[in-house]
């Protein structure tokens, strides 16, 4: 219907809707999208304008560690700034674009993983994860590799593909304008832009929400009504929001067993380029050339080998990737010269071999001391800052080591390629690339003792609550959570139409 | 050079590979390697013997086929070491060392 800016509406303005949408990112806007032309009135509340604002951007500077599992400890406070963009479109602004479901692995639960498991899984979600292909205007997945060419390494590796998204701030501007704002033209449809929830206030005797506090950074307030209400603010975000809601529980919202905010996770990837020394990187002896991995619109090269379900068990890892990039040049030096010419000998592949630069992720099992926290400073706005306490636990070192071994001897077995992984752990954290992904703060589960939401993304503890984003992610896997969280939103949408206390 | 150690280097030739480093055109890195090998296998033998070892009977033209599997063998068994990153088998390191 509109996009309003509140710092232009009458101060006191009061916004009601049967439902509201607390954020105008990625889930903000494919729940807008979804839920346009239906009959229920939606309001989407963005903390950010239509641009980039320091001032706003401003709201979330914060504090940051991140303790590697030898107990090194990083100051990460740009990374709260760095890896977020307060704005309509949220981080879709600076989003790279990469799509990549789950595994069907990635939803059951490992012996070998503490806290694993979803409470749905990967079937269940196949058909939004089609749907979800469609908003990001990628081609859907088919099994498999998706009919792409693969590299055959051994059982414990699979090819997996992988797709760019155009729609995103850095790529199709115009597309990803109608992307985050094109729902407003919709007649059941508001955006609010600088739009600042400030607290969410809750009916104590209810157990539900009784409305949402607005704040501007001109000075105005404002108050929002729904029937039902989803927090969509980002994983760092809907944490700091549910515990800076604690105005009737001390706690704050949805956190009777105290599990907002924890197990956050991450995506960390482990690169090395240098000139004298070796490189993170791979010989491919069948065959090097990735022009045949290219997706079709953009050349980016995007051949991944992750580990298979039956690697990780056979290696009792968590997720693992690599991907072989092609934009990246090496110096060869003599070790690096001789086995390669070793190993062109001995696997008598066609063609000369190829050395590729490579970056590798683990996955980073879920822990509750790596965690989101209030600060003691506030914002301009009074909001307490965020903290983030973030932990890597030994096991993700391990999942980082016991793949790329199984990836090196894989490799030389099947006589397909060689493997350099050139580094020890006391030098992993400066080789260390943070991904910006937010995962885990507000987890699912399907009982309230060890989860924020239910299976349908609906607050445990607060009946008219919802979370969207990939702060539900019980594990975090190691694809990029755009996809997955645009899936959860699609199936969120469906899930309000049909819910009888959000239907008038 | 004894018969043997003559045969693997007819039979390294033969893989592309030459003592010379004449394919890589630095030696350097296939003796800095063979080193390697030698220091995590003290117990590896002398050049000539390690030729014996690898090419049992002399060359044939089996050999190359033979010493391939006998590297995936390696691979998969965990006969690996580490030089400077690079997972590298047992075998080719007795080779690298062979020809250091």
């Amino acid at each position: 219907m509109a996009l309003i800016d509140a710092r232009d509406a009458p101060d006191g303005s009061e916004i009601e809707a049967d439902i509201v949408i607390i954020g105008g990112g990625v889930a903000g806007a494919v729940l807008g999208r979804e839920l346009a032309g239906s009959t229920l009135r939606v309001a989407i509340l963005e903390g950010g304008g239509r641009t980039a604002d320091p001032a706003s951007q401003e709201l979330y500077k914060g504090a940051g560690v991140l303790t590697s599992p030898d107990g090194s400890e990083r100051r990460i406070d740009a990374f709260l700034t760095d890896s977020r963009a307060r704005m309509l479109g949220g981080t879709g602004n600076i989003w790279g674009g990469r799509c990549i479901p789950l595994t069907p692995a990635d939803f059951r639960r490992n012996p070998w993983t503490p806290n694993s498991g979803w409470p749905l899984s990967r079937r269940t979600l196949d058909p939004f994860y089609a749907r979800a292909c469609d908003h990001l205007s990628v081609p859907r997945f088919a099994a498999g590799s998706a009919g792409l060419p693969t590299y055959e390494v051994s059982s414990d590796f699979w090819s997996q593909p992988g797709y760019w998204s155009p729609c995103t701030g850095n790529r199709d501007r115009g597309l990803f304008d109608t992307f985050r704002a094109g729902h407003a033209e919709a007649v059941n449809i508001d955006i609010w832009i600088n739009a600042n929830v400030r607290e969410i206030v809750l009916d104590a005797a209810s157990d539900t929400i009784d409305h949402l506090e607005i704040a501007c950074l001109n000075g105005r307030r404002h108050t929002a009504r729904a029937r039902a209400y989803v927090l969509a603010t980002g994983g760092i975000e809907n944490a700091r929001l549910l515990l800076a809601s604690n105005r009737v529980r001390s706690e704050g919202l949805a956190n009777r067993q105290g599990l907002v905010g924890r197990y956050f996770q991450g995506h960390v990837a482990y690169i090395a380029r240098a000139k004298a020394d070796e490189t993170t990187s791979m010989l491919m002896t069948a065959g090097g050339d990735l022009t045949p991995y290219d997706f079709p619109t953009d050349r980016r090269a995007h051949l991944t080998l992750a580990t298979t379900e039956k690697g990780r068990k056979r290696l009792r890892t968590g997720g693992f990737d690599v991907n072989i990039y092609r934009r990246y040049k090496i110096d060869p030096t003599p070790a690096a010269s001789a086995v390669t010419d070793m190993a062109r000998r001995l696997d008598g592949g066609a063609g000369d071999p190829v050395h590729h630069v490579i970056g590798v992720q683990a996955e980073q099992p879920p822990v509750p001391e790596s965690r989101v926290v209030l600060g003691r400073d506030a914002d301009a706005l009074g909001m307490p800052r965020v903290e983030l306490q973030w932990r890597l636990p030994a096991s993700h070192w391990d999942t980082l080591e016991r793949s790329v071994d199984a990836l090196g001897h894989g490799l030389g077995a099947s006589g397909r390629g060689r493997l350099c992984w050139p580094f020890e752990r006391a030098r992993y954290s400066e080789i260390s690339v943070l991904a910006r992904h937010h995962i885990g703060t507000t987890r699912m589960s399907r009982d309230p003792e060890h989860g924020v939401v239910d299976a349908d993304c609906r607050a445990h503890d607060v009946a008219n609550l919802y979370v969207a984003g990939s702060s539900v992610f019980p594990t975090s896997g190691i694809a990029n959570p755009t996809l997955t969280l645009v899936a959860l939103a699609i199936r969120l949408a469906d899930h309000l139409k049909r819910d009888r206390r959000v239907r008038r | 050079m004894s018969v043997r150690r003559r045969d693997i280097m007819l039979a390294l030739a033969a893989l592309g590979l030459t003592p010379t480093g004449a394919v890589a055109g630095d030696p350097a890195g296939e003796r800095a390697i063979g080193q390697a090998y030698r220091a995590v296998r003290p117990a590896t033998a002398s050049a000539d013997r390690l030729a014996a070892e690898l090419l049992p009977g002399g060359w044939t033209p089996a050999n190359a086929a033979r010493l391939r599997a006998r590297v995936a063998a390696d691979y998969r068994a965990g006969r690996t070491f580490v030089f400077r990153g690079w997972r590298l088998s047992d075998t080719e390191g007795a080779l690298f060392a062979a020809l250091g």
